[in-house]
């Protein structure tokens, strides 16, 4: 069982965003946006912007196969399927980390996160027999746990907004925890933090269908093929939505690695 | 400045969770992939056989004046497009969200115009007989396909309950279509009018009511909800 902080993955955005690798110039300012002429012609339109995630299509395709939590979650469920009732404890702790990170990001509510992956995870275990053999797991999961989150937002969409109200004015809740401190010293600590929030206040404010398609494919790593699956879109417009998601992200952090 | 950021939210996946998961699969039953199979073949030849035997029961295939190449040809094209579209619904190969939704919807669409044309085109080439008699306007073939395809769209919907969740009304309204157009083409063999009238009446439009059914009830039965 993990315990996990979404600030490595947003800070794994930023860095992919930005094109800043890790050593020693992690903590350079970046250069402006506008210094780099050649990939802001690249993403300068949607069409550009599907070919930028035609590669993201192949890449993820390539490290979702390399994946060994998602090997390890097809293995357990493939034991599953066939009836082995024990593989249920490994299939868990493969998938319930990724699933739940989603869903606390989608809810900003713990204790409805915990309900969701409850939920979802006995679809998981009801609708075993049909799991198809030689299937990804996580592709499936991500819809049905989605699926299950629409519900719950229909069933209870204005107290979920409420929250999100509070939290946003400060408000905070059990959930929230505070970061555990890192080697790296408490200047980039704050880094993180500022970037963490930065991200996750700009998906808050971006298209639920940009956010999501995003989230799948540069957070959850799911490939723009599984992404479309799970959304029930075509691959064009989910590299569409999370093209736009990332051109937002993109000029939002921009602000905060300058500073402003 | 630093009381100003937000770590953030924290996603801290509770321990007793998992227990509590782990134990709530003991106390539910839930079939592996060999018991599904069994049931899903007994079901589905099980409301087949339910359809032939109505099917049987009317009369089963008559002529009707039409010569045999006519009902083969006539047939086999109703058969291929319900094959096709049931194979769009159904066949998922190794991915667990099937076909996408354009696929469903554009399967599900051109099924029944693909019909019309077919023993419209067929009718032409092979010598149909192109008038209406007035006593079937297609009423008792509408009624027909409906009944046939009954038990079958029945058995599918149970094979695939609660499983969809990407794109449950587009696959009921495929399921729909490919239910209504295998019915079809049982009625195809027992029925020899081809006006086009008659058709649309009988022929057509049980396939199209079919799969708005299928819409209604996919969102219904296929859909993967919270309980």
């Amino acid at each position: 069982v993990a315990s996990l902080t979404p600030t490595a993955p947003f800070i794994t955005v930023g860095v992919s965003l930005f094109g800043r690798a890790g050593g020693d110039d992690e903590r350079a300012p970046l250069p402006p946006t506008t210094a780099r002429p050649a990939a802001n012609r690249a993403l300068a339109s949607d069409a550009a912007g599907a070919a930028v995630f035609e590669d993201e299509e192949e890449a993820g395709e390539a490290a979702a196969a390399a994946d060994p939590i998602r090997a390890a979650a097809n293995a357990a469920m493939s034991r599953y399927a066939r009836g082995e009732d024990e593989a249920f404890a490994p299939l868990y702790d493969a998938m319930a980390p990724r699933l739940h990170r989603y869903l606390v990001r989608q809810t900003r509510d713990q204790a409805r996160a915990d309900d969701l992956l409850q939920q979802t995870m006995l679809h998981v275990h009801r609708a075993r027999g049909r799991f198809a053999p030689g299937a990804e797991v996580f592709p499936w999961a991500f819809a049905i746990a989605r699926r299950l989150l629409i519900d719950s937002i229909r069933r209870g969409k204005h107290e979920v907004l409420a929250r999100r109200d509070r939290e946003r004015d400060g408000g905070g809740d059990g959930g929230r925890q505070e970061i555990a401190g890192n080697a790296r010293g408490a200047d980039e600590l704050l880094d993180s933090k500022r970037l963490a929030h930065a991200v996750e206040r700009e998906l808050a404010r971006m298209p639920e269908q940009h956010r999501v398609a995003f989230e799948l494919i540069k957070q959850e790593g799911l490939s723009v093929k599984e992404a479309a699956a799970v959304l029930g879109t075509t691959s064009t417009a989910v590299k569409l939505r999370a093209h736009r998601a990332y051109n937002a992200l993109r000029a939002a952090l921009g602000n905060v690695f300058h500073g402003n | 400045m630093e009381t100003e950021v937000d770590p953030g939210p924290v996603a801290t996946l509770p321990p007793e969770l998992r227990q509590k998961v782990i134990d709530a699969t003991r106390t539910e039953v839930s079939l592996s992939r060999s018991q599904v199979v069994r049931q899903t073949v007994w079901v589905v030849a099980a409301a087949v056989a339910a359809s032939l035997v109505a099917f049987l029961a009317v009369g089963g295939a008559r002529p009707g004046g039409r010569s045999l190449v006519l009902i083969l040809a006539s047939a086999a094209g109703a058969f291929s497009i319900a094959g096709l579209t049931l194979g769009v619904a159904l066949l998922r190969g190794p991915r667990m969200l099937g076909s996408a939704r354009g696929w469903l919807v554009l399967a599900g669409v051109t099924a029944p115009l693909a019909f019309l044309a077919w023993k419209m085109g067929v009718g032409a080439q092979l010598g149909a007989d192109p008038t209406l008699p007035p006593d079937r306007p297609g009423f008792r073939c509408l009624g027909l396909t409906l009944a046939f395809a009954l038990a079958p769209l029945a058995a599918l919907l149970f094979a695939r309950r609660g499983t969809d969740p990407a794109h449950p009304r587009s696959l009921g309204l495929t399921l729909g279509i490919g239910a209504g157009m295998a019915a079809v083409a049982l009625v195809d063999l027992w029925c020899p009018v081809g006006h086009p009238s008659h058709l649309l009446l009988g022929h057509v439009l049980p396939v199209v009511v079919l799969g708005l059914a299928g819409v209604w009830l996919g969102h219904r039965l296929l859909a993967v909800r919270s309980r």
